[in-house]
C-alpha cells in the first residue's frame, strides 16, 4: 500500500525497504500488520485445504494421520495468532489514533517492535514443518501429556508462542495508552466511536490473559526439559491443570477474537443505515459484562473431564449468562436497521452476513454451554462448526468488511462494487457449504481432528470440502481487489459513504501521513 | 513532552499488570492445589499421614462399599494389584488392607504409587493413616511383596455417596522426579 | 455465476443419487438406548427449537428491516437511538428463558451424576491406540482394538459398512443392569464415547473418571476416542454389546476361562 503515504514528510524517511523496517508511522504499520494477516491467511487457508482434501473422502489418500493432526494444529495457531489477531491490531493501528483525534499511536517505537515480533515468531513456527518429528501435532491447545510427544518442533513452538505473545502484549499497551493519553480535547470516554472501546476492552484482556498462556506454556516447556512436574501425574502434578490453565486464558482469548469485530460492525451498521447507532451506551456496558464474563466460564472448554458437580452446574449457568449481553449487542444492530434508509454497499453486506452467521455461532454457543448435552457435543464437529461460525462468518467477516469500509479512505481509491459484491455472495455461500453440514456429522458421531471417519459421515464430508475450496478460491478476489485498488480506481471522497459519521472522515483521502497534528474540534 | 511521560507512565502500569498475571499463573499452581484439598476437584487425596485417634471415637452404623484398583504403567515387569476388590466399611472405623506387588524382571524397580479417588468428592474424606504410597518403594528381582494400607473414612462423608473407589497408579522412578 | 448454477447441479445430482444411503439422513443426535440419552435428546431438541423461535423473530425483524427500510424505497431515517424500557425487556426476556434451560438441565445433570447402586463396575484404560476393559471383581480383562483391515483404510479393498467402527472384541455387558465405568489412561489423554449412552469422560493418565449406564435395549453400539491422543487417534474405536443378563453371565463365565490365552499386545 506504498500509494498510501504520498505528503511533505516522504522525503524525510528512508526509502524501500528500510523505510517499512523502521518506521514507527501508524499508518504504516497498520498497513504492515494487514498484509502479514492477508500473507498469513493464505498459509493457514492452505492448510485448511490439506485437511479438507483428505477428509473428502473415507479412507486415507493425501496425508499421515501424523501430518494431518499437524495441519489442524498449525491452521488454528496460524489463524488465531496470524490473522485474526494482527488483523484487528492493524486495524486498531490505522484508525484508532484517527477515530480519538491524535497525531499517532502513543508509543510508536515499541509499536515498531511490536509487529516485526511477528515475522520473527512465525517463521519459527512455520519453521518447525521441516523439523525431525514434524510440526506440533498435539492440537493448538497444547495438552499434555500429548503436546509433550513433540520432536524437535516442541522448544520453537513454545517460543513462537512467547513472541507472538510478546508482541500482542505491547500492541495492547500501546493501544491502551493512546486511548488513555492521546484523545482530542473533548473526546470524552463516553464519546469514542464502539470500535475503540471494543478495542481497549481488549486490550485490557489481551494484556490480563497473554502472559497466563506464557507462564502455562513455559511450565509445559520445564516439563519437558527440566524434570518439573507440574503436569505429570508421577511426579504430583495433573496434566487438567494445564486445561484449567490454558482455558483461562483461551476463552478471555475468544472474546479477543470477537470484541473489535463488534465495534466494526457497530460502525458500519449506522453508516449505511444513515441512522445513529442504537444504544451506545447498553453496548459499551455489554462488551464490558462479556469481558468480565469470560474470566469465568472457562471450564465449559472441560466438561467432560470429570468435574464435581458443582464446578459443571456453576461453569454452566455463568456460560448461559453471556448470551444476555451478546442478545443485547445483535438486538441493538437489528434496531439501528429499523427504520433507516439502508442501502447494500459491499461493507454492509459484509455486516450483515456478520449479524446473521456469528448469530447461528452463538446459538450452537448457547446449546453446547448445556453440560448434559455437552457430553455429546464435546470434541465433534458440532463443536468445529459452532468456533468457524463464529471466527469465519464472524470475525474474519468483520475484518473484511472493515477493510471494505476503510479501503477508500486508506488508499484514495475506491474499490470495484461488483468485484466485492461478487466476493462477498461467493464468501457466503461457500462458508455455509463449508461449515453447516459440519453441524450434522458433529451430531451424528464424528469426533474432530481425525483424518479418517467411517462411512455415514462421508457426504457431508465431502460437501464441506468443496465448500472450503469454493471458499479459499473466492478469497483470491479479494486479494486482486485489493491489490487493484492500491494501484489506482475513481478518487474517494473524503466523505466516501454518505452516512458516515466520525473523525476519520472528516480527513482526506487517503489521510495525511500525521493524522491530527492540531486536535480536531469534537462536537 | 508532558503526554510522552503519561505515555510511558501508562506503559509502566500495564507492564506490572502484565508481569504479576506472569507470576499469577504460576500461582495457579498452587492455589489449584489448595482448591483441591478443599473440594476434592480432581480426586487426589493427600498424601500425608493423617492423625488416628480422630476417627476411633464415633462409628456411624452407616455402611459403604470401598474399592481398591490399580494401575501399573509396565504391566509386564510389575504386577501391581489390590488383595481385595471390595470392602464394606463404616465411617470413622479404620481398616486395613494390601497392594500385591510382584516384580518380574532381574533388576530392582524404585517407583512410587500415586492414588486417586472417585468420586472425587469423596477424596477428602478418605483417610489414610498407614500407606505404603508415602513414600517411594523398591522391589526386589522376583519378590512378592505385601504393601499395606490402613485407612478410614470420615463420618462427615455425605450420605449421597455409597461407593468409593481408590486407584494407585504405580510410576517407575525413572518418570519420578520430585517437585522440590 | 455459471460455477454456482454447476455446484447446484453438482449437489442435486448427487443427492438424487446417495439419497438412499444413510448418509444424508443422519442429521441429528441420536436419542440414544437409556433413559439419560433420551433426555439429553429431549434438551438438545428444546434448546435447538427455542433457539430457532428467537431466530425466526430477530432474522425476520433484520429481514422485514432490510426489505422495507431501505433508501432506494425513498424511506427518511428515523432518528430514534435509544429506549429505555426496550433495552430492559430483552435483558430480562433472554434471562427468564435462559433460567427455563437451566432448570431441566441441571436436574438431568444431576442424574447423571448419580452412580449409586452400580451393579457391574469396569474399568477402562485408554493406551495409544486401544481400549482395555477390566471387569472388576473377575478375572476378565482384554484389549479392544481396531479391526478393519489396513486395505480398506489406504483404499485398496472396499470399505465395510463398519470401516473404522468395529474392533477385535466388544465389551459385553448386560441390559437393564447398572454399569459403572472407571476411566483412566496408560499414556496421553483419551476421551470414551459412544453416542447411543450419551456417555463422554476423559481418561486422564494418574487420576480416575467414573460415569454409570444403564442400557435399556439389546443391540452393538459403536463409538469412537473423543480426545486427540496422537497418530491413530482416529482409528480407536468403542464397540460395546449390550445383551440379555443370562447371555452376559455365560459371556462371562467363558471369558474367564479363556482368560489366559489372552496376551493381546499394544499396536504401537
Ligand atoms: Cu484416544
Amino acid at each position: 500500500m506504498s500509494s498510501v503515504v504520498k505528503d511533505e514528510h516522504h522525503d524525510e524517511h528512508p526509502s524501500g525497504i528500510m523505510r517499512w523496517i523502521t518506521t514507527t508511522n501508524h499508518k504504516d504499520i497498520g498497513t504492515l500488520y494487514l498484509w502479514f494477516a492477508m500473507i498469513m491467511f493464505f498459509i493457514g487457508g492452505l492448510m485448511a485445504l490439506v485437511i479438507r482434501s483428505e477428509l473428502f473422502q473415507p479412507g486415507l489418500q493425501f496425508v499421515d494421520p501424523q501430518f494431518f493432526n499437524s495441519m489442524t494444529t498449525m491452521h488454528a495457531l496460524v489463524m488465531i495468532f496470524g490473522v485474526v489477531m494482527p488483523a484487528f491490531t492493524g486495524l486498531a493501528n490505522w484508525m484508532i489514533p484517527i477515530m480519538v483525534g491524535g497525531p499517532d499511536m502513543a508509543l510508536p517505537r515499541m509499536n515498531n517492535w511490536s509487529f516485526w515480533i511477528m515475522p520473527f515468531a512465525f517463521s519459527m513456527l512455520l519453521s518447525t514443518l521441516f523439523m525431525d518429528g514434524g510440526a506440533p501435532a498435539g492440537g493448538w491447545t497444547l495438552y499434555p501429556p500429548l503436546s509433550l510427544q513433540t520432536g524437535d518442533a516442541f522448544p520453537f513452538l513454545i517460543f513462537a508462542i512467547h513472541f507472538m505473545g510478546l508482541s500482542s502484549i505491547m500492541g495492547a499497551i500501546n493501544i491502551v495508552a493512546t486511548i488513555l493519553n492521546m484523545r482530542a480535547p473533548g473526546m470524552t470516554l463516553m464519546k469514542m466511536p464502539l470500535f475503540v472501546w471494543t478495542w481497549l476492552i481488549t486490550a485490557f484482556l489481551l494484556i490480563a490473559v497473554m502472559p497466563v498462556l506464557a507462564g502455562g506454556v513455559t511450565m509445559l516447556l520445564t516439563d519437558k526439559f527440566f524434570g518439573t512436574s507440574f503436569f505429570n501425574a508421577a511426579g504430583g502434578g495433573d496434566p487438567v491443570m494445564f486445561q484449567h490453565i490454558f482455558w483461562f486464558f483461551g476463552h478471555p482469548e475468544v472474546y479477543i477474537l470477537i470484541l473489535p469485530s463488534f465495534g466494526v460492525v457497530s460502525a458500519i451498521i449506522p453508516t449505511f443505515a444513515r441512522k445513529p447507532l442504537f444504544g451506545y451506551a447498553s453496548m459499551v456496558y455489554a462488551t464490558a459484562s462479556i469481558a468480565f464474563l469470560s474470566f469465568i466460564v472457562w471450564a465449559h472448554h472441560m466438561f467432560t473431564v470429570g468435574m464435581p458437580l458443582a464446578g459443571e452446574v456453576f461453569f454452566m449457568f455463568a456460560t448461559m449468562l453471556i448470551a444476555v449481553p451478546t442478545g443485547v449487542k445483535v438486538f441493538n444492530w437489528v434496531t439501528t436497521m429499523w427504520k433507516g434508509a439502508m442501502t447494500f454497499e459491499t461493507p454492509m453486506l459484509f455486516a450483515i452476513g456478520f449479524i446473521v452467521m456469528f448469530t447461528i455461532g452463538g446459538f450452537s454457543g448457547l446449546m453446547l454451554a448445556i453440560t448434559p448435552a455437552d457430553f455429546q457435543y464435546h470434541d465433534t464437529y458440532f463443536v468445529v462448526a459452532h468456533f468457524h461460525y463464529v471466527l469465519v462468518p464472524g470475525s474474519i467477516f468483520a475484518i473484511m468488511a472493515a477493510c471494505y469500509y476503510w479501503l477508500p479512505k486508506w488508499t484514495g481509491n475506491m474499490y470495484s462494487e461488483t468485484l466485492g459484491k461478487t466476493h462477498f455472495w461467493l464468501s457466503t455461500i461457500f462458508v455455509n457449504l463449508t461449515f453447516f453440514p459440519m453441524h450434522f456429522v458433529g451430531l451424528a458421531g464424528m469426533p474432530r481432528r481425525i483424518p479418517d471417519y467411517s462411512l455415514q459421515f462421508a457426504d457431508y464430508n465431502m460437501i464441506a470440502s468443496i465448500g472450503a475450496f469454493g471458499f479459499g478460491f473466492a478469497q483470491l478476489i479479494f486479494l486482486y481487489l485489493i491489490i487493484k485498488t492500491i494501484k489506482g480506481g475513481t478518487k474517494a471522497t473524503d466523505q466516501v459513504w454518505e452516512g458516515a459519521e466520525g473523525l476519520e472522515w472528516t480527513l482526506s483521502s487517503p489521510p495525511p501521513y500525521h493524522s491530527f497534528n492540531t486536535p480536531p474540534v469534537i462536537k | 513532552m508532558k503526554e510522552k511521560k503519561l505515555n510511558i507512565r501508562t506503559a509502566k502500569k500495564l507492564i506490572f499488570i502484565c508481569f504479576s498475571m506472569f507470576l499469577f499463573s504460576f500461582a495457579l499452581i498452587p492455589l489449584y492445589n489448595i482448591i483441591c484439598d478443599v473440594t476434592g476437584l480432581n480426586g487426589n487425596t493427600s498424601n500425608l499421614k493423617e492423625k488416628v485417634e480422630a476417627y476411633t471415637e464415633t462409628i456411624s452404623t452407616e455402611k459403604l462399599n470401598v474399592q481398591f484398583i490399580s494401575h501399573q504403567y509396565n504391566g509386564e515387569k510389575l504386577v501391581f494389584k489390590p488383595s481385595e476388590f471390595e470392602m464394606v466399611v463404616s465411617p470413622g472405623k479404620v481398616y486395613s488392607t494390601v497392594y500385591i506387588a510382584t516384580n518380574k524382571t532381574n533388576s530392582n524397580i524404585v517407583g512410587q504409587a500415586v492414588p486417586s479417588v472417585s468420586p472425587n468428592e469423596a477424596a477428602k474424606y478418605l483417610k489414610k493413616i498407614e500407606c505404603f504410597c508415602f513414600e517411594e518403594q523398591t522391589f526386589e528381582p522376583g519378590k512378592v511383596v505385601q504393601l499395606p494400607l490402613y485407612f478410614a473414612i470420615d463420618e462427615k462423608l455425605p450420605n449421597r455417596i455409597k461407593t468409593i473407589t481408590l486407584s494407585y497408579s504405580f510410576f517407575e522412578a525413572l518418570n519420578v522426579s520430585k517437585k522440590d | 455465476m455459471s460455477l454456482i448454477k454447476n455446484l447446484i447441479f453438482f449437489i442435486a445430482s448427487m443427492s438424487v443419487f446417495n439419497i438412499a444411503q444413510a448418509g444424508w439422513l443422519d442429521l441429528n443426535m441420536t436419542e440414544g438406548v437409556t433413559d439419560l440419552s433420551q433426555e439429553v435428546f429431549g434438551l438438545h431438541m428444546l434448546i435447538l427449537w427455542i433457539c430457532v423461535v428467537i431466530g425466526v423473530i430477530v432474522f425476520g425483524a433484520m429481514f422485514w428491516s432490510i426489505a422495507m427500510h431501505r433508501k432506494s424505497r425513498g424511506v427518511t431515517p428515523a432518528t430514534f437511538h435509544e429506549s429505555t424500557s426496550l433495552e430492559f425487556l430483552w435483558t430480562i426476556v433472554p434471562f427468564v428463558i435462559l433460567i427455563g434451560m437451566a432448570v431441566p438441565a441441571t436436574k438431568t445433570l444431576i442424574k447423571m451424576y448419580d452412580h449409586s447402586d452400580s451393579e457391574i463396575h469396569i474399568k477402562i484404560t485408554g493406551y495409544q491406540w486401544l481400549w482395555q476393559y477390566e471387569y472388576l471383581n473377575t478375572n476378565v480383562s482384554f484389549y479392544s482394538k481396531l479391526s478393519t483391515p489396513y486395505n480398506e483404510i489406504y483404499n485398496k479393498d472396499t470399505k465395510n459398512i463398519n470401516y473404522l467402527q468395529e474392533v477385535d472384541k466388544h465389551l459385553v455387558v448386560p441390559v437393564n443392569k447398572k454399569i459403572r465405568f472407571l476411566l483412566t489412561s496408560n499414556d496421553v489423554l483419551h476421551a470414551w464415547w459412544v453416542p447411543d449412552l450419551a456417555l463422554k469422560r476423559d481418561a486422564i493418565p494418574g487420576y480416575i473418571n467414573e460415569m454409570s449406564v444403564v442400557i435399556n435395549e439389546p443391540g452393538i453400539y459403536r463409538g469412537r476416542c473423543a480426545e486427540l491422543c496422537g497418530r491413530h487417534h482416529g482409528f480407536m474405536p468403542i464397540v460395546i454389546e449390550a445383551v440379555e443378563e443370562k447371555e452376559y453371565e455365560e459371556w462371562l463365565a467363558n471369558a474367564d476361562k479363556v482368560k489366559s490365552s489372552d496376551v493381546a499386545k499394544i499396536n504401537k
